[in-house]
């Protein structure tokens, strides 16, 4: 019976796939080209589940590229491995009037490796489509099927592929043909009109017509919004190793067993070395700081992406070895030291970078792309180390990881929770400078700047630099004045307390402006905020600001003795909901002015009609702080 | 006095006594190593390295052997990524070269650990490459890494030379060559650095095939030492190919034992006969018949040469689509391509030529080399120097380059690419010869503006004319190209200023040519002044913002490819109730020779209006490392100028 319904199934989907279309670009709707640089034209894809470890997939589709942008969105590439075999792949290239430009077999794509930059080495490789445009519009046709053992990874499906491209038509179908139970989420569907007929083995999805999307500044990110659909199977395989899970917590277990059991061993001469380095430490915190400065001293970030060790740590003793380990291995090193004196820690897995991407606590299923480590101490406050960085201090996160749902995982299971998320006043930076005049206009000054939090993840890295690229920081960090000379600049990472303090010398020769016998001097002299989004008439997505920060200066200016200011700034006060801008000189003697201000950026969603508003408010802050202040000599 | 002359021979030799440094052991001053006091920035430094070449039969084969050896003492954090070693190497469809007996260590004060066999990989990158990469193990400050390797190459032309100089400098560096009779190769040293021993030598019947011969060897030994790292690039120069410091190799000749001699590289004589028949250059010159029954018939028959010539051009820059290759050498196919409508560099002006030809105008391939490529050699012939064709058409005793690679590019221009100074026109009836590259001169940037104020609103409105010439006309018609109009003109707003508005653009498309862009704007900047007195920088539209030039010192020359030229000329109304209270300082700077000269002025003109001149010349297009400093001023003083100059108007 199941073999009849297979036959058959293969049946429609030869007859939806031999149908023949029309690749010519006249009859593309008008709404569909608009502010897009590519249309799909038809996407279909066909994803059979023949047992927990036999996954087939087919798929066609069909991109009409509008111009060189749209190009990225063709997709037509095949990634293979040991586990997952091409079976089929060809494309087609149609010009805008429908007719045939050139066919490709699968003999003619390009095949390579793909190891990605800062990999090592990598088994995975791919094939892709080579093809240079003699005009657009043109159209791709790709084919490609492929087989695989691989069933951790059930493809989900993204009915758009992202700002700026439209989807004609969209279909997707899952089949499962065998005793496997199946998981579903799906996203956002109801808003872009997808269709689903579906029962507990069979899933069919439709969407048509949706027409791009603009990116715009401050926009929500893509897969926030966008309608998807996501499976996972109960029962799976992952480059030759079986796992099963219904819920984070046996997933996690899944992962603990069969992944990292086993690869934390440590031979006895290492245990003694980890002991003797925590000798006389007070507390856990000490132990784990210790034991993580030693990581941080001894080992570096290299990966080596083989089989399963995609996947699964290699052994705390071949990275104790040689020294060096992707994430995944480093995290597991540094839980073996920590567990050879007793120390609890939980290797944890995310998705790591500045875009807050979260590990869904709805849908388990494997997902991530980095490991970091947990440490929980007694008093209920916990350590978070990440262990591929020779640099960041223990328990900071970053733009890396911070505020999102991560995966712990525990003996006893996974468990996902949510990292920390920086206030604005916790990303604080604090700038006191002294600017000092010379006779003719010159400028002496000393900066000094302490940096938090999110500040101080843009900032840990700068002391690492080498002397002239200093330099140009600075000359960069403060380029509306022109032709600034670094006198000195000296650093001080305090990584207790995670403070980046900079102190900083500096002179220019020319700074003020020379109107007449007067000068115009800005006296923002190193804090200037002028960035200001762009204008925008038609605002379609709502205001994201994805992270806060506060920064407070305090300038104190020294004129010539014959020189006055012949009026200061005006006090402001800005506060809207996007944040707080003040502004304050004062008159502090008779050759000194003091200059203060704050600015307080707060992290939020604003809904699009308020764009202009909080444009308005950046550019506020820009025009006030370029403002100038008008210096009089009083003796010739 | 006698003494000290010893000692110095002394001293002299024991640092050249690093003849046979065995795999494995450090000296003592490698191993106490602590800072290059040359450079005390470096984050890595070669201790040691020295390569060796030489030919050997194995199995019946002849090979080229590389053998490589280094030390690599680690210094700072950022001289980690050192330790990451890839070695490429390059097969075809029957041979492969093979990277083998590869030993490395990395050294710590009190331990060495060996790089294991399982964790070298062999990665397949393309169908030509593949390489071999492994990184060392337990890497720190004070390391180490010593590592060696040998590559047997069937192929003899990739004896290409040693590079002495790298990113990070070197304290000793060693080229070796043993070098049997039967192969020449032209030889040439780039760089300023000296060479500390310069040795050859000739050895006896040092190369024998049983059965067939024995050939004498020379014998050569280069040595280099303090060499620094080479200079981060900045912005204008030439290839960095120009001045890293390098020994270069070409083969030139192969004679057999059985006694037949195999030229490489040759005289330019040579060059042109084979050329005139090569698959790839010669013969796709020969592709008219094809061509002419494939084009238009009046496109080679109507008007004048001139007019035939720039139709031709247009119609072949329009024809083609230009695949990003240069494809010189290889797989050229004019007809292909034409059918394909898309081809590489050569194969579009080699159609091009073709077309030229069959219209009767003298039309040449001339072989350059891309400003990324390096200057080619002029001494002799070296074939690799070049990486890119273009024609040479002479009308009437005038001569034009020809690129039709680049749809922006007017007639008689060569995209900036090609601005590097020199090409080999190949004249197959006559006899190939160098020719330079002359840049278009007018390559100008000018702007005229006028406006108004108005004092109640604080807001200024006005217009102005950007007029872009040559170069400058390219790169702002692909600026207007490559986005929407509505994007173009957002980024145009945001280079200027949050309060700067286009209220109106249009492109005048009657006073717009080939060479020449001439872009209309109605503007209006708000805010522009808050308090009585007015305050004003008139410079509304800014050349650049900041000083292209932040390096304190360069020690090689700069390149801007072409002379160029940026005007301002503006007027502006006095405000009723309004006068002058003061102008910025008169600006003139000039370069000996006036090879660059700034100039900026604001001058009252009559009772009611203020005109603003701004002009910066560049003269030149190359100046001397020598020059920096004075460069970099003059562009200081153009910053300044248009960003720190007011003019005061006062209430009367």
């Amino acid at each position: 019976m199941r073999y009849r319904i297979a036959l058959l199934l293969f049946f429609i989907v030869h007859i939806h796939f031999s149908q023949d279309f029309n690749y010519s670009v006249h009859t593309l709707p008008k709404e569909l080209v608009n502010g897009a640089n590519a249309v799909v034209r038809l996407d279909m894809y066909k994803v059979s589940i023949h047992a927990f470890d036999h996954m087939e997939v087919q798929s066609k589709r069909v991109v009409t590229v509008l111009n060189k942008e749209g190009e990225q969105f063709i997709h037509a590439y095949a990634a293979y491995d040991k586990e997952s075999k091409i079976t089929a792949l060809k494309a087609t290239v149609y010009d805008a009037n429908g007719f045939e430009l050139e066919k490709f077999k699968q003999k003619d794509f390009i095949d390579q490796s793909a190891t990605g930059g800062g990999t090592l080495y990598s088994d995975s490789r791919v094939k892709y489509l080579g093809f240079t445009p003699v005009s657009y519009p043109y159209t791709v046709v790709f084919e490609r099927s492929y087989e695989t053992s691989d069933t951790a990874f059930i493809p989900g499906w993204y009915f758009l592929d992202g700002y700026e491209v439209s989807m004609q038509k969209s279909k997707y179908s899952l089949d499962v043909l065998c005793d496997v139970p199946i998981r579903v989420k799906e996203s956002n569907l109801q808003a872009f009109g997808v269709t689903s007929s579906n029962n507990a083995k069979q899933f069919r999805y439709t969407a048509e017509n949706i027409p791009a999307i603009k990116k715009e500044p401050f926009s929500p990110s893509f897969a926030q919004f966008a309608p998807n659909i996501k499976f996972a199977l109960e029962k799976f395989k992952l480059k030759g190793v079986v796992g099963s899970a219904k819920s984070w917590k046996e997933f996690g277990l899944w992962i603990y067993n069969d992944l990292l059991a086993g690869q934390s061993e440590l031979d006895e001469s290492m245990k003694i070395k980890v002991r003797k380095l925590v000798w006389g430490s007070q507390s856990t915190e000490e132990k784990v700081k210790r034991i993580y400065q030693y990581l941080q001293d001894n080992t570096r970030y290299i990966s080596v992406q083989l089989g399963i060790g995609g996947w699964q740590p290699i052994s705390a003793l071949n990275v104790h070895r040689v020294k060096y380990g992707d994430c995944k291995g480093l995290t597991n090193y540094t839980m073996a030291m920590l567990r050879a004196v007793g120390i609890t820690s939980y290797y944890t897995v995310l998705y790591a970078g500045s875009d807050k991407r979260n590990i869904d606590p709805d849908f388990p299923a494997l997902a991530g792309n980095h490991a970091f480590l947990n440490v929980p101490l007694n008093n209920g406050r916990e350590l978070w180390l990440e262990c591929t960085s020779q640099e960041v201090p223990a328990n900071f996160l970053g733009t890396f990881s911070d505020d999102r749902h991560v995966l712990k995982v525990t003996p006893s299971g996974g468990e996902i929770v949510t990292t920390k998320k920086y206030s604005p006043e916790e990303s604080l930076q604090l700038t006191n400078a002294i600017i000092n005049f010379g006779e003719q206009g010159s400028i002496n000054a000393k900066v000094t700047i302490k940096s938090k939090g999110i500040q101080y993840n843009n900032k840990y890295r700068l002391p690492l630099n080498k002397e002239n690229e200093i330099e140009e920081h600075y000359k960069d960090y403060w380029d509306y004045v022109n032709n600034v000379k670094v006198q000195s600049a000296n650093f001080t990472n305090d990584k207790e307390n995670i403070e980046l303090s900079e102190v900083v010398e500096v002179s220019t020769e020319n700074y003020i402006s020379n109107a007449g016998d007067q000068w115009l001097f800005a006296p923002n002299m190193f804090n200037r905020n002028l960035f200001v989004p762009k204008r925008s008439r038609t605002r379609k997505n709502e205001v994201v600001i994805k992270r806060g920060f506060v920064d407070e200066d305090f300038f104190t200016i020294n004129l010539p003795e014959n020189v006055k200011p012949e009026q200061l700034l005006p006090k402001i006060e800005l506060n809207t909901d996007f944040g707080e801008y003040s502004l304050e000189m004062t008159q502090a003697q008779e050759n000194q002015i003091l200059y203060k201000r704050r600015l307080k950026i707060i992290a939020g969603t604003f809904p699009k009609e308020r764009y202009k508003e909080f444009r308005e408010f950046r550019k506020k802050i820009a025009r006030n702080d370029n403002s100038k202040i008008v210096l009089i000599k009083t003796q010739p | 006095m006698r003494f000290c002359f010893f000692i110095a021979i002394l001293f002299c030799c024991s640092l050249f006594s690093q003849k046979n440094v065995e795999f494995g052991t450090l000296s003592y001053s490698e191993k106490n190593f602590e800072i290059f006091e040359k450079d005390t920035a470096a984050a890595a430094v070669y201790l040691f390295e020295k390569g060796n070449n030489y030919f050997e039969v194995r199995n019946n084969f002849i090979y080229l052997i590389t053998e490589y050896h280094a030390k690599i003492k680690i210094l700072k954090k950022e001289g980690f990524e050192q330790a990451n070693i890839n070695i490429p190497f390059y097969h075809n469809e029957d041979r492969t070269e093979k990277v083998q007996h590869v030993k490395a260590i990395t050294h710590n004060i009190n331990s060495r650990t060996y790089v294991r066999a399982d964790d070298i990989y062999n990665t397949d990158l393309n169908e030509s490459w593949s390489q071999v990469a492994f990184t060392f193990p337990s890497v720190q400050i004070g390391s180490v890494l010593e590592y060696s390797y040998e590559v047997q190459s069937p192929f003899h032309f990739n004896l290409s030379g040693w590079e002495f100089q790298a990113d990070i400098p070197k304290v000793y560096t060693e080229y070796n060559a043993k070098i049997p009779g039967n192969w020449s190769y032209n030889r040439l040293l780039i760089g300023e650095i000296p060479l500390n021993v310069n040795e050859a030598s000739l050895k006896k019947d040092c190369f024998y095939i049983a059965g067939y011969g024995i050939a004498d060897c020379e014998i050569l030994k280069y040595v280099m030492k303090d060499v620094p790292a080479f200079d981060k690039t900045e912005n204008f120069m030439l290839s960095r190919r120009n001045y890293n410091s390098k020994l270069e190799f070409e083969l030139s000749e192969y004679h057999s034992f059985k006694g037949f001699t195999k030229k490489f590289t040759k005289s330019w004589n040579d060059v042109d006969k084979e050329f005139k028949t090569d698959r790839d250059l010669g013969r796709q010159l020969k592709k008219r018949n094809f061509l002419e029954n494939n084009v238009p018939e009046d496109l080679l028959n109507s008007g004048n040469a001139i007019s035939r010539a720039k139709a031709i051009y247009a119609f072949v820059k329009d024809h083609f689509t230009w695949n990003e290759k240069y494809g010189v050498w290889k797989n050229n196919r004019v007809k292909k391509a034409f059918e394909e409508k898309k081809g590489s560099v050569a194969e579009i002006n080699m159609a091009l030529i073709n077309l030229l030809n069959s219209s009767n105008l003298k039309a040449e391939m001339m072989l350059l080399a891309t400003r990324q490529r390096g200057l080619p050699k002029k001494a002799h012939p070296v074939m690799t120097d070049f990486d890119y064709v273009v024609a040479k058409l002479d009308i009437d005793g005038q001569s034009y380059l020809l690129d039709a690679s680049d749809k922006e590019m007017p007639f008689g221009m060569l995209p900036f690419r090609c601005l590097n100074y020199y090409g080999r026109v190949m004249d197959f009836d006559n006899q190939s010869y160098w020719f330079d590259i002359a840049p278009e001169g007018k390559n100008d940037k000018q702007i005229r503006a006028e406006f108004e104020l108005d004092v109640q609103n604080h807001i200024a409105r006005g217009r102005f004319n950007l007029i872009s010439m040559g170069y400058e006309a390219v790169s702002e018609r692909n600026k207007v190209n490559s986005k929407s109009e509505e994007e173009y003109l957002e980024d145009f707003e945001k280079g200027i200023d949050s309060d700067f508005y286009i209220t109106s653009y249009e492109v005048d498309k009657e006073r717009s040519t080939e060479k020449m862009l001439v872009q209309k704007f109605e503007f209006e900047i708000e805010n522009i002044f808050q308090n009585q007195t007015i305050y004003l920088n008139p410079n509304i539209v800014k050349f650049f913002g900041k000083n292209p030039f932040l390096a304190s010192s360069r020690s090689y020359p700069i390149d801007f490819g072409y002379k160029r030229s940026y005007t301002l000329n503006l007027s502006f109304k006095i405000p009723e109730g309004y006068d002058v209270k003061s102008l910025p300082k008169e600006r003139i700077l000039a370069l000996p020779g006036k090879d660059a000269v700034l100039r900026f002025k604001c001058v009252k003109v009559g009772e009611h209006s203020i005109t603003v001149f701004f002009d910066l010349q560049l003269n030149g297009s190359h100046f001397k490392s020598g020059s920096y400093q004075a460069i970099k001023e003059i562009f200081q003083q153009a910053v300044d100028a248009q960003t720190k100059s007011y003019i005061v108007l006062e209430r009367i």
